[in-house]
């Protein structure tokens, strides 16, 4: 049993953290407070290698491993990069790049990839329905076989970068009579017709990520659009979501490193009663409580980028502890970062307020808690 | 990165494993029924079967064999998961004793001392907290030994022990620690106290009262606190390996009732609240499990960049392993219902254990405090 990082996966990660804090994380709550999505970022993102760090250099990927794209994702919630810019990059690269990588033919390998992870193209990916979010293989999207095309009818919702995607990987339902093994996944490209996004959501968090429903109305994709085999998207969804319950977790790991910069200098400057707060207990036990999470959740999230890299069998129990607890247990540390700040914690320019109403998409997003432990509860 | 144990990791696991059979572990879980000559007798006959494992018993015992903290870690575990008065009485002897030896004690005492040891028999006891607040147990030097005095509250194994490690300080308060042979003269063991849990390990206050040492039974005083330091730091790790391990026992337990216990005709495991109780108590205990061996790892390799935090993930590893072992327990009691409420059981017995991973070595409320004191300190402006 080792834990240590390579000097290499060390390197880069202080590169990103440095990367990020120049480029990305002075506009950052510019973009929180309007909702607006960081273009920008996003392309100077591409021009670092992020959007397809683990994916192979001959589609213009970074041909790293897993483990070292976590250690990205951490690197950028470390340096302050809100929840909705990372949520936007994780859907991008997990939900959907990774997918067609994972499950294309040569040719969509060819023509997605090297756009998509070069960060000119934006992906989604769309499962989640206004009618199916935990019980996803209820979903009722429709995709019909006529002559050599696919007529897909139906909306999806809560789809993360839906009104800015360039592709989108679209999960359904071919065989209305066979359950899970009627749902097949396609690609649709932006301006295909009758393919079209509803107005962004308004949320509590994750706002520079721009939520969106998409609309199915006759939309029609050229038969060469199914992505893997017919009949084969829920198992390709599964497998998809085991990174929304790891990878997709790593910047909330690096965010809460954020919370112990910030709240232990915030402490020793803040004054009151005749001395820094850091002095008093109470706040403390409470930057105590964000570091012995930092270190918990740390481990769970290696733990799965470790086994993908060894290429186990799909670890949903793994990905599903990971997720729970996470999402679970974060609260209450990151409610009392919050609290650290006091009154400044209540305004949005001390950025801590950010973290904790971005974290509350954790116990939601890429699986309920209660899902998580329904995976456990069947696993164990 | 390595989330795996090694071959000749997994090969002590494997031993330690072989030596706890129904009848021995049987003997683990009535000590707390039996007499302090029986469980003593049990405990080293234990003992006798780990010395035969895989070198289980010296494996990281004391700072120059750091390196294989994970070989201990992984039979560690698996005694930890059967007993924690076993494993504690063991390992307070055998590493957290036998430890300070191997890095403090003078070769004629090794010889003296470390062959029992190894032989699975129950040694040592160390006693580092003084009984009251303000009355520290001191040491002064004369001739050619040293004699000292105070009190020590709590020391566990000290019924049994016939050696004590007893941490003491000079006139300036720097720490030395003295190796007293139990039949010294004004050496005192108490009666047994009476404790919630870990009922198998007797715990009693220890007297010292113008206790003469040779100087070859003393090292230091030392110029600062890193070796007392390292003491307790070991005596954590040990109690956060209970800890999971009552963790383990409690969601075991529960998992075997919910799946054989039935109402309203079918098994409780299928009823929702139940099922999500116990994915919550295994969340926690892989949690900890994690968090123990990243720790011990950080223990193992001091000169890995990522062990530069070793410290403070012992202290990060014990709070929350003794915190999971408290909620785990009591969410396996509940499964349990009014079984788990009966006396004896596993649950019930490590609800009433679980406490102890809190309040013992660095008290959970200390360690916060330690873990946020190196976090300003690193941020200090």
């Amino acid at each position: 049993m080792d834990f240590s990082l390579t000097d290499e996966q060390r390197m880069f990660k202080a590169e990103v953290v440095k990367f990020a804090r120049r480029e990305i994380v002075p506009r950052v709550r510019e973009h929180d407070l309007n909702s607006t999505f960081d273009h920008h970022a996003w392309r100077q993102m591409g021009e670092f290698g992020l959007l397809g760090l683990h994916l192979p250099e001959g589609l213009g990927g970074g041909g790293s491993d897993v483990m070292t794209a976590v250690l990205a994702g951490e690197a950028l919630g470390e340096a302050g990069v809100d929840g909705g810019l990372t949520l936007s990059y994780g859907a991008h690269t997990y939900l959907c790049t990774d997918t067609i990588f994972r499950h294309g033919t040569e040719e969509q390998q060819k023509r997605y990839v090297p756009r998509l992870a070069s960060g000119e193209w934006i992906g989604c990916m769309g499962l989640t329905e206004p009618g199916a979010g935990s019980d996803a293989a209820a979903l009722r999207t429709r995709a019909v076989r006529r002559g050599d095309q696919w007529v897909l009818n139906g909306s999806k919702m809560f789809i993360t970068n839906g009104s800015i995607a360039d592709v989108a990987v679209v999960y359904a339902r071919t065989d209305p009579d066979a359950g899970h093994a009627g749902i097949s996944a396609f690609i649709v490209e932006k301006g295909t017709p009758g393919f079209s996004a509803s107005r962004d959501l308004v949320k509590m968090g994750v706002r520079s990520s721009h939520t969106s429903e998409l609309v199915f109305d006759d939309c029609t994709v050229p038969a060469e659009n199914l992505l893997g085999v017919e009949g084969g998207g829920f198992l390709m969804a599964l497998q998809t979501v085991e990174w929304d319950r790891s990878t997709l977790l790593a910047p909330f790991v690096g965010s809460l490193q954020y919370l112990i910069d910030r709240t232990t200098v915030y402490a020793q400057e803040r004054e009151q009663f005749g001395r820094p707060i850091a002095r008093f207990q109470a706040i403390r036990q409470k930057i105590a409580n964000l570091k012995i999470l930092l270190e918990t959740t740390r481990s769970l999230c290696y733990r799965i980028a470790w086994c993908k890299d060894q290429g186990r069998p799909l670890n949903h129990l793994e990905a599903a502890v990971a997720k729970l607890y996470l999402g679970d247990w974060s609260l209450r540390p990151t409610f009392d970062a919050v609290q650290i700040f006091g009154g400044y914690g209540y305004c949005h320019d001390y950025d801590v307020e950010r973290v904790f109403r971005d974290g509350r998409l954790a116990p939601i997003g890429g699986g309920t808690s209660e899902i998580q432990k329904m995976i456990i509860a069947r696993l164990m | 990165m390595n989330f795996d144990y090694l071959p000749e990791q997994e090969a002590v696991a494997k031993a330690v494993a072989a030596t706890l059979d129904e009848p021995m572990r049987a003997a683990l879980r009535h000590l707390e029924t039996v007499d302090l000559p029986s469980r003593k007798q049990s405990l080293e006959r234990l003992g006798e079967r780990l010395a035969g494992a895989e070198g289980y018993l010296h494996h990281g015992r004391g700072a120059g064999d750091a390196a294989h903290l994970m070989h201990w870690l992984a039979g560690a575990e698996v005694l930890a998961a059967v007993s924690a008065s076993g494993f504690l009485a063991l390992e307070i002897s055998c590493r957290l004793f036998g430890g300070a030896v191997a890095d403090h004690a003078p070769e004629d005492l090794w010889g003296r001392i470390l062959p029992a040891i190894d032989a699975g028999r129950l040694v040592g006891a160390v006693a580092l907290a003084d009984a009251e607040d303000g009355e520290v147990t001191r040491l002064e030097r004369t001739g050619d030994g040293a004699r000292i005095e105070g009190a020590k509250a709590h020391v566990a194994g000290a019924p049994w022990a016939t050696w004590f490690l007893v941490l003491a300080r000079d006139d300036q308060d720097r720490p030395a620690l003295a190796f007293l042979p139990r039949d010294s003269e004004g050496l005192r063991v108490g009666d047994p106290l009476e404790t919630l849990g870990v009922r198998g390990l007797p715990v009693a206050p220890l007297w010292i009262h113008g206790v003469t040492v040779p100087a070859s039974h003393v090292a230091g005083p030392f110029a600062e606190e890193a070796p007392v330091a390292a003491l307790q730091h070991r005596y954590d790790l040990l109690l956060a390996v209970a800890a999971v391990g009552l963790a383990r026992q409690s969601f075991e337990q529960a998992k075997a009732h919910a799946g054989s216990h039935t109402r309203g005709g079918k098994p409780i495991i299928a009823y929702q609240a139940v099922r999500h109780s116990l994915a919550e108590m295994l969340t926690l205990l892989q949690t900890a499990e994690l968090a123990v061996r990243r720790a011990t790892w950080m223990c193992s390799a001091p000169e890995d960049p990522e062990a530069a935090e070793a410290d403070t993930l012992v202290r990060v590893a014990k709070v929350f392993a003794a915190e999971a072992a408290e909620q785990v327990s009591r969410q396996a009691m509940q499964v349990l219902a009014a079984q788990g409420y009966l006396a004896p059981n596993r649950v019930e017995r490590a609800f009433r254990d679980a406490p102890l991973t809190s309040l013992a070595g660095t008290p959970s409320t200390i360690c916060r405090l330690e873990i946020s004191e190196t976090l300003l300190a690193e941020h200090e402006i």
